[in-house]
């Protein structure tokens, strides 16, 4: 106690800070620096070479090597891969790959946040007779790696008539990631404090009323972390939407593997570059829009809001 | 204004139990608070009451009915939180309203109450905002709104006040009492804080373990504790106790310890008690016992040596070792004087001592 005094007085009178200011630069800093600057380059020369290829013509490409700069910048090759890039027989661009993704990511992702919100209000708040067993399998659920179930299921979404359909694809993925998003709003909700439940019971509110009025309003900052984990989860995939999409409903994924896997001739390298970049591109823009959100919703359960 | 009564209530969590077999009964109109620490159950029984907590085994009555198996909303009663728990995405005139919405009110009603409940509690200014941009006395305050707009005949509080510092609490405390006059409703308020209990209550049960001690009026529990356990909890700076035997000396019953003796014919004696010998607390608040000239009129004095004191203000709070060699705490006025060192007399004043049964800490 004594000694904590007497540090503060000298703080204030200023000879605690009387050494000399620490130079800016060392060299252990430099080589921190060194170190980083190497591994930005390390990501950044594929990402690079990706993009500089894509707006190069095919003469180009042929004239020069992979990092060498573009000697005139054209998107030809990105009008081409999205509108007229071949896949066997039909060339009619990544735009369908693209447009089938969405068609599957949309409703994937609203699936996941109202069934996997439910769960956990259910979970966190509803807790019935063997409720801790229900959330142990879900979460046994949510380790079992799909390879292994792969086959069964195919099994099961044709005898369903659901097999090779956008419905089919759909109910995988939201089967799948449920364990997961369950989890999420679980955790969230656990953190919230319960009496703002039981107040609201005491208000005369139903289960229904108390998950649209209460809880699904508070839980943005969860929400948004779903939608990221969910909506990137999808559009990466590629067994699920091989799988089980069947040849109209193959996500672009899928599509883009078989345009650079069916091109016969020479390989254009520009069109495979542009189609990978758009295909990559929805991910990364998700990330780079929410990424800032998507720290806050994880550490939101670690502070009350 | 309901008439709220447990029936051999029990409630348990495994193997443990939380309520034992509770009986109790609150007039309508009457402001009961729970009081006890922190897990002995006053908390379970409140929310027992709300219809929150399914009960193992007993009856809740409110207003006459059986309400054991009813939804908290069926049984007309209103809560405030410890937590406030105000709906943080709703405004504050919408956290008011939701409760008369979901019953189905008319627009109409639920606006002139949301009115007169804002203007009850100073909150008209505040109607727009979340509970986010509201101090803590500002969403308490809220959440007692919460509780006007219904109109319910049976208010609960469960510890209502204990996130506000301390002078929020000792306003907020009296606008509580304010309301419960002014409204008359029914209401049960659990608290551990014995200054909360004994300014609000009509009656208080001090609660141990899952039982009521205790019932009374805030003066019978300070005055004339039913048990060692109940003297020890309440009471701020505590009871002092001494343990001795109960004797009998020419026919009446003596308090004796280290060779020393308590006459207790003043001592209000529950009926049946013998003075056999056995082991017994003695307890004495410290405003009982009589100081300097005082003491020699009182039952029993002698000499304590002053090791410390404690300035409080509005008083002083000695410590001191008596001869018989017992630490004892005794209030004095502000400007008594008591100097560390110094030796006072003190008496003890047999008509205000508490006797307790060292084995069983039942009251004699």
């Amino acid at each position: 106690m004594t000694d904590v005094v007497i540090s503060a007085q000298q703080d204030r009178s200023g000879h605690a800070h009387a050494g000399r200011k620490p130079r800016r630069m060392s060299a252990d800093r430099a080589g921190v620096y060194a170190f980083l600057l190497i591994c930005t380059l390390f990501f950044l020369i594929p990402i690079y070479t990706m993009v500089s290829t894509s707006v190069k013509d095919m003469a180009d490409i042929r004239a020069s090597n992979v990092l060498s700069p573009p000697q005139q910048v054209t998107l030809a090759a990105w009008g081409t891969a999205w509108n007229s890039a071949c896949t066997g027989l039909d060339c009619s661009g990544v735009k369908v790959g693209f447009l089938n993704s969405v068609k599957i990511v949309v409703p994937v992702v609203l699936l996941s946040i109202l069934l996997g919100a439910v769960n956990g209000y259910v979970l966190s708040f509803w807790r019935f007779r063997g409720a801790n067993i229900v959330f142990t399998v879900l979460m046994i659920g949510a380790f079992i790696p799909l390879q292994v179930v792969l086959f069964p299921l195919v099994k099961m979404w044709a005898a369903l008539g659901i097999y090779g359909s956008l419905f089919g694809v759909i109910a995988v993925h939201v089967i799948f990631g449920l364990p997961v998003v369950t989890l999420m709003y679980r955790n969230f909700y656990a953190s919230l404090p319960i009496e703002i439940f039981k107040a609201a019971r005491v208000d005369g509110a139903g289960f229904w009323r108390i998950f649209w009025s209460v809880m699904l309003p508070m839980s943005a900052p969860i929400t948004i972390v779903v939608i990221i984990w969910q909506a990137t989860g999808a559009w990466n995939d590629y067994i699920l939407g091989l799988t089980f999409g069947g040849r109209e409903n193959a996500p672009m994924t899928v599509q883009l593997n078989n345009i650079i896997g069916s091109q016969t001739g020479e390989r254009q390298f520009n069109v495979e570059m542009a189609a990978t970049l758009m295909t990559a591109a929805v991910p990364l823009l998700i990330y780079i829009v929410s990424g800032r959100w998507f720290v806050r919703g994880i550490a939101a359960g670690a502070v009350k809001g | 204004m309901s008439e709220v009564e447990a029936r051999g209530l029990e409630v348990r969590y495994g193997n443990f139990t939380a309520l034992a077999e509770l009986d109790l009964k609150v007039a309508p109109g009457q402001f009961l608070v729970l009081l006890g620490p922190s897990g002995c159950g006053k908390s379970t029984l409140l929310n027992a009451i709300a219809g929150l907590q399914d009960v193992t085994k007993g009856q809740v009555w409110i207003g006459g009915r059986n309400v054991t198996w009813a939804e908290p909303r069926d049984r007309g009663i209103a809560m405030v939180f410890q937590s406030y728990a105000l709906y943080p995405k709703m405004t504050v005139r919408q956290n008011l309203s939701f409760g008369l919405k979901v019953a189905g009110l008319p627009a109409a009603e639920i606006d002139s109450r949301v009115r007169s409940a804002a203007e009850t509690l100073q909150l008209g200014a505040l109607l727009e905002r979340r509970p986010a941009e509201l101090s803590g006395g500002q969403r308490q305050r809220v959440a007692i709104g919460r509780v006007l707009v219904r109109k319910a005949s049976v208010f609960l509080f469960d510890e209502p006040l204990s996130n506000l510092d301390a002078q929020l609490r000792v306003e907020l405390r009296r606008e509580i009492k304010r309301l419960h006059r002014h409204l008359g409703s029914t209401s049960i308020y659990v608290t551990h804080d014995q200054v909360e209990a004994m300014t609000l209550a009509d009656n208080i049960a001090v609660m141990n373990k899952g039982r009521i001690e205790q019932l009374g009026t805030p003066e019978e529990i300070y005055g004339k504790p039913a048990s060692r356990y109940v003297a020890g909890f309440v009471g701020s700076p505590a009871m002092n106790f001494i343990e001795g035997t109960l004797e009998s000396t020419g026919g009446q019953p003596v308090f004796r310890w280290g060779g020393r003796g308590v006459p207790l014919s003043r001592y209000d004696m529950r009926d049946g008690t013998h003075a056999d010998g056995r082991r017994v607390l003695m307890g004495l608040r410290p405003e009982h016992a009589l100081l300097g000239d005082a003491a020699a009129a009182a039952d029993f004095d002698e000499n304590c040596t002053i090791d410390m004191v404690e300035k409080m203000g509005s008083d002083t709070l000695a410590w001191c070792f008596s001869t018989s060699g017992h630490q004892l705490s005794v209030r004095a006025d502000a400007d008594s004087g008591l100097r560390e060192g110094e030796t006072i007399r003190v008496g003890l004043p047999a008509s205000r001592l508490s006797l307790f049964d060292a084995a069983t800490g039942e009251r004699l």
